[in-house]
């Protein structure tokens, strides 16, 4: 039971800083980004390559940020530069990611040796005990970033020209710079989580980030509802995290009902689908003023 | 002691290529200190003129050129703070009373650009300027405020600005009258206290007559005439002429 508990936990967090690359993208720039589906097979191949040349697993997971940071980028330039609108923009950036990863990966997957984990060569509950750690440790260190950030001058300009592009002009005369910059750190994250996502399954797989932007969404949606009114950056985003570890035990329990595996993704679409309803009837409205252009 | 502005230039077209709105404007001057209201028909270019001058709208084949205590300057770089009509344009809905305070104050350190709200602290009370409801609401995201209180939230964050030149689009729709009384006497004074510009977009002739120091009129694109206080045509009658000839 204590095994079961830890692995709903630590798939939890993994998925929390999934759903804080959505909140970011979403709810701080207004952006529909789907970049998220390949940012996040590409955290984990760069997870994958980085330790195979021998790099430490914690600066391998450093690395994958930035790789999911490049991703960011080049969505937000397709957007800002070549006014291709967002949801275009991250389908794109999703689905070329795919052949990048193939390529970079040379096949569809790679395994991973209990070495070239963050744990390392323990095994069964300490080894998720281990990894929980870990994982409280980078949770917890982003949303400390993250709150941190939002408090700053440059955070308040960011949700300020994402939410008023009226007075944008008038904050900042780099409007696509904030733009680039929050979608590399929502990237970022999501690629963090992606190279997390590989120490728990033990193998990258390019086709592993398939739909995950639902989940993240899922995620982030429980997470404001429970915040409701709160606005402290912190609070909410221990509520998202809440939130996915909440979703994943909710996949979990679906499991032990004897549900297969192959309608995880119908749950999860159902899920949202629930989610909405009840956010409409309480009179919420986590996901306006998105951006479409 | 005046400000300067030219290349007022602005050509709006319809997707055919043809002009549908043709904005031109000689040099304009305002003397520092004075509150300068424009009048015209609607569609004359009032607020297009307002909204060239912010940066909001570039200009069409021009570059606007601000001159400002002897150095030029981009409507960019003037900063120009602009309150527009609609409150909700002026002011993040979802950011608090103080964090929409916070993006429009004059931050001159490293140090106060990572902690405003605790080292912008007196700057914020300062600029409410002891409006009690608003210095109550300080932490309330502006989306629970009043369309009152948003304007005028808008009108002291813009205040707060410190520009030299500040543009106010019919910024009294959306207030009680003590509460366009105060602003407009705020107005006033913060022309006086910065030696700025204030310019004001209105339709309101007897307050424009009441506190304006110059008065522009536009017509259809163009500056159709001036008139200064000392005129023989400061009075409703006349102003009320020249708009309906103009």
């Amino acid at each position: 039971m204590t095994n079961q508990i830890l692995l709903i936990i630590t798939e939890g967090l993994i998925f929390a800083l999934f759903a804080y690359g959505v909140y970011l993208s979403f709810q701080w720039l207004r952006f529909p980004d789907l970049t998220p589906d390949g940012s996040f097979v590409i955290g984990g191949i760069a997870y994958v390559k980085m330790v195979a040349f021998g790099m430490p697993p914690l600066l391998a997971v450093a690395a994958s940020f930035f790789a999911g940071a490049l991703c960011g980028v080049i969505t937000g330039s397709l957007n800002r530069f070549i006014k291709i609108p967002p949801v275009i923009s991250g389908l794109m950036m999703s689905i070329a990611l795919y052949s990048v990863g193939w390529k970079i990966l040379g096949k569809p997957n790679q395994f991973l040796e209990n070495s070239q984990t963050l744990v390392g060569t323990v095994t069964g509950e300490q080894y998720n005990a281990m990894l929980l750690i870990y994982l409280a440790v980078i949770v917890g260190v982003i949303i400390f970033l993250l709150h941190f950030f939002s408090e700053t001058i440059w955070g308040l300009r960011v949700r300020a020209i994402a939410e008023n592009p009226v007075i944008a002009k008038g904050l900042t005369k780099n409007e696509s710079g904030y733009y680039l910059f929050l979608l590399a750190i929502s990237n970022g994250i999501v690629a963090i989580s992606g190279s997390l996502f590989l120490q728990r399954s033990f193998s990258a797989d390019i086709n592993m980030g398939v739909g995950q932007t639902i989940v993240g969404l899922i995620g982030m949606m429980i997470g404001l509802m429970l915040a409701a009114s709160n606005r402290k950056t912190y609070l909410i985003l221990l509520l998202v995290a809440l939130g996915s570890i909440l979703y994943k035990a909710a996949m979990f329990a679906t499991l032990e009902f004897g549900l297969p595996a192959e309608l995880f993704k119908l749950i999860s679409a159902l899920i949202l689908v629930v989610l909405f309803f009840a956010m409409r009837t309480s009179n919420m409205n986590i996901l306006k003023g998105l951006r479409w252009n | 002691m005046e400000l300067k502005v030219s290349g007022i230039r602005k050509i709006f077209a319809s997707g055919a290529g043809e002009t549908i709105f043709h904005l031109e404007l000689p040099e304009m001057k305002f003397q520092y200190g004075s509150v300068s209201y424009i009048l015209g028909h609607n569609g004359s270019g009032k607020s297009v003129f307002l909204k060239l001058l912010s940066g909001e709208l570039l200009p069409t084949n021009s570059t606007i050129n601000i001159v400002y205590q002897d150095k030029p300057y981009t409507p960019n770089q003037m900063n120009v703070a602009i309150v527009r009509q609609k409150a909700e344009e002026n002011v993040c809905l979802d950011l608090s009373v103080e964090e929409n305070l916070i993006l429009r104050l004059p931050t001159n350190t490293l140090n106060e650009r990572f902690f405003p709200k605790s080292l912008l602290k007196q700057q914020i009370i300062d600029a409410l300027d002891g409006h009690k409801e608003l210095l109550k609401k300080t932490k309330q995201v502006c989306s629970e405020l009043s369309g009152g209180q948003r304007q005028v939230l808008a009108f002291l964050s813009a205040t707060a600005q410190k520009s030299g030149l500040l543009c106010l689009d019919e910024f009294l729709s959306s207030t009680d009258h003590n509460t366009s009384i105060t602003l407009r006497q705020k107005a006033k004074d913060y022309a006086k206290e910065h030696s700025a510009c204030v310019l004001i977009v209105s339709h309101d002739f007897d307050v424009a007559l009441e506190d304006a120091d110059e008065i522009f009129i536009f017509n259809n694109g163009r500056l159709a005439t001036q008139i200064q206080r000392n005129s023989t045509q400061w009075n409703k009658t006349d102003l009320v002429r020249l708009v309906h000839l103009s």
